[in-house]
């Protein structure tokens, strides 16, 4: 294994929990999840040589990441492969009965709304940070949250969020 | 307001470590591994060998490979042989600067950028630069030849570029990135000529200022089954080559991989003939 292999493998280990978790959030699907973190991976390595030293390489996986989703999503659709695949890892569990809401609410969002939402509030990013990744004005990022706080909040049962302070 | 908000965000953070304890093990990481380095010679060659038959026989020898400055262009014979007078085309473009412009597209990966490289030459002077944006991401690579010192550099997401230095004299620049794959080949007239009867690339005359192409090389990238080439030439009023529009198609095969067609779009685009072209040598190089 050549030297940078070997730093492939250790980014590979320290990255893969932290974005396997936001791959599910984006997916909302434990298996695909795993897919997608694996093909977003699999395109890092294609470049890997081609990474400058100072890349933030955890952000620039998320962005890749994150483009990928919406771009696998758009094939799956296309060919018709959208199979709801049962998902026993998030299927209940120990999570809250809100966040069972969410999680559903979230599958009902467009791909780009949804990472919108994962990006603001779960990544905690800037609508500056998230039009970056995401290659869009700060405008469309702006309105796509907007739609999808709308739903969301029409989807988990508003009057629990709005009084409860 | 900034209730729910706050609600949201424990909730996701909820959901993401509801997740099973997940790490990425060795065998995993290998997988990858070997699923990038397929994914990246798939990708190098199948532009490589298209583009180095191209390069040798026809339109790409256009900013491939310099010729000797103030080299005679081939005259076009009577019979107004297409061949000749395109050869006559790209001698005349090879003899003075010129500024490029690239577009690679793959038409079959669903949701592909398409890949633009900008660029100039100056073929007397062994210098010029080449510019490619990275397929995601800010980042970006460049080539810096300055008589015949070739640099080779990346930028990353802070678009720093970090430049190593290529052994030894480059005579051109190197289009690994903005056509996949090295090219090769030779401007000189007569050995373009060769080349072009060797491989049995049809020219045909396209109006009074185009070339019509088609080729199938005879030696196949690895994997391929078939691999077919066809473009246009465009010359401008001064009978140098202002564009170079090519398609290839590639069907390939292997044990254990579902194939998928290849299908590349390129635009080569030429301008700016005798604009003196002047680079900086990077600051620093490796």
């Amino acid at each position: 294994m050549t030297s940078a292999d070997a730093a492939y493998v250790a980014f590979v280990e320290a990255a893969w929990q932290r974005h396997l978790r936001l791959a599910l959030l984006l997916t909302g699907d434990r298996w695909q999840a795993e897919e997608l973190l694996q093909d977003s991976l699999v395109r890092i390595y294609e470049r890997w040589r081609r990474l400058s030293r100072t890349d933030d390489l955890n952000a620039y996986l998320r962005k890749v990441l994150v483009n990928n989703h919406t771009s696998l999503w758009r094939r799956r659709r296309r060919e018709s492969l959208v199979a709801e695949v049962p998902d026993a890892a998030a299927q209940g569990g120990d999570v809250s009965a809100e966040a069972l809401a969410v999680r559903d609410a979230l599958r009902s969002l467009p791909p780009r709304q949804r990472a919108v939402v994962v990006l603001r509030h779960y990544e905690d990013l800037t609508e500056s940070q998230v039009a970056q990744v995401l290659g869009c004005a700060i405008g469309t990022v702006k309105s796509q949250h907007a739609k999808a706080l709308a739903k969301l909040r029409h989807a988990m049962s508003e009057p629990v969020f709005e009084t409860s302070r | 307001m900034h209730d729910f908000d706050e609600r949201l965000s424990h909730r996701l953070h909820e959901l993401a470590g509801s997740a099973p304890d997940s790490a990425a093990g060795d065998a995993t990481a290998r997988t990858l591994i070997q699923r990038g380095r397929q994914a990246r010679r798939r990708a190098t060659a199948l532009t490589a060998t298209s583009l180095t038959i191209l390069a040798g026989g026809l339109a790409v020898a256009a900013v491939v490979v310099a010729t000797h400055p103030g080299a005679s262009p081939v005259t076009a014979n009577a019979a107004g042989d297409a061949r000749t007078e395109l050869v006559a085309a790209i001698t005349a473009s090879q003899s003075t600067t010129y500024q490029m412009n690239i577009r690679l597209k793959s038409v079959l990966v669903p949701g592909s950028k398409d890949t633009v490289s900008t660029g100039a030459f100056d073929p007397g002077a062994h210098t010029g630069y080449l510019r490619t944006p990275a397929d995601e991401g800010p980042g970006f690579n460049e080539e810096r030849l300055i008589q015949g010192r070739l640099y080779i550099g990346s930028a990353g997401v802070d678009r720093v570029l970090h430049f190593r230095r290529v052994a030894g004299r480059s005579e051109t620049l190197r289009y690994d990135w903005s056509l996949g794959g090295t090219l090769t080949g030779s401007a000189n007239p007569d050995e373009l000529l060769a080349m072009l009867r060797e491989e049995g690339a049809t020219v045909t005359r396209n109006g009074n200022r185009g070339f019509h192409f088609e080729y199938t090389p005879k030696k196949l990238p690895e994997n391929a089954v078939t691999d077919r080439v066809s473009g246009d030439i465009t010359l401008d009023s001064a009978n140098r080559i202002a564009s170079v529009v090519y398609d290839r198609f590639v069907d390939w095969t292997k044990p254990g991989v579902t194939p998928t067609p290849v299908h590349m779009h390129v635009v080569m685009e030429f301008s700016g003939y005798g604009l003196p072209v002047t680079v900086q040598e990077p600051d620093k190089a490796d």
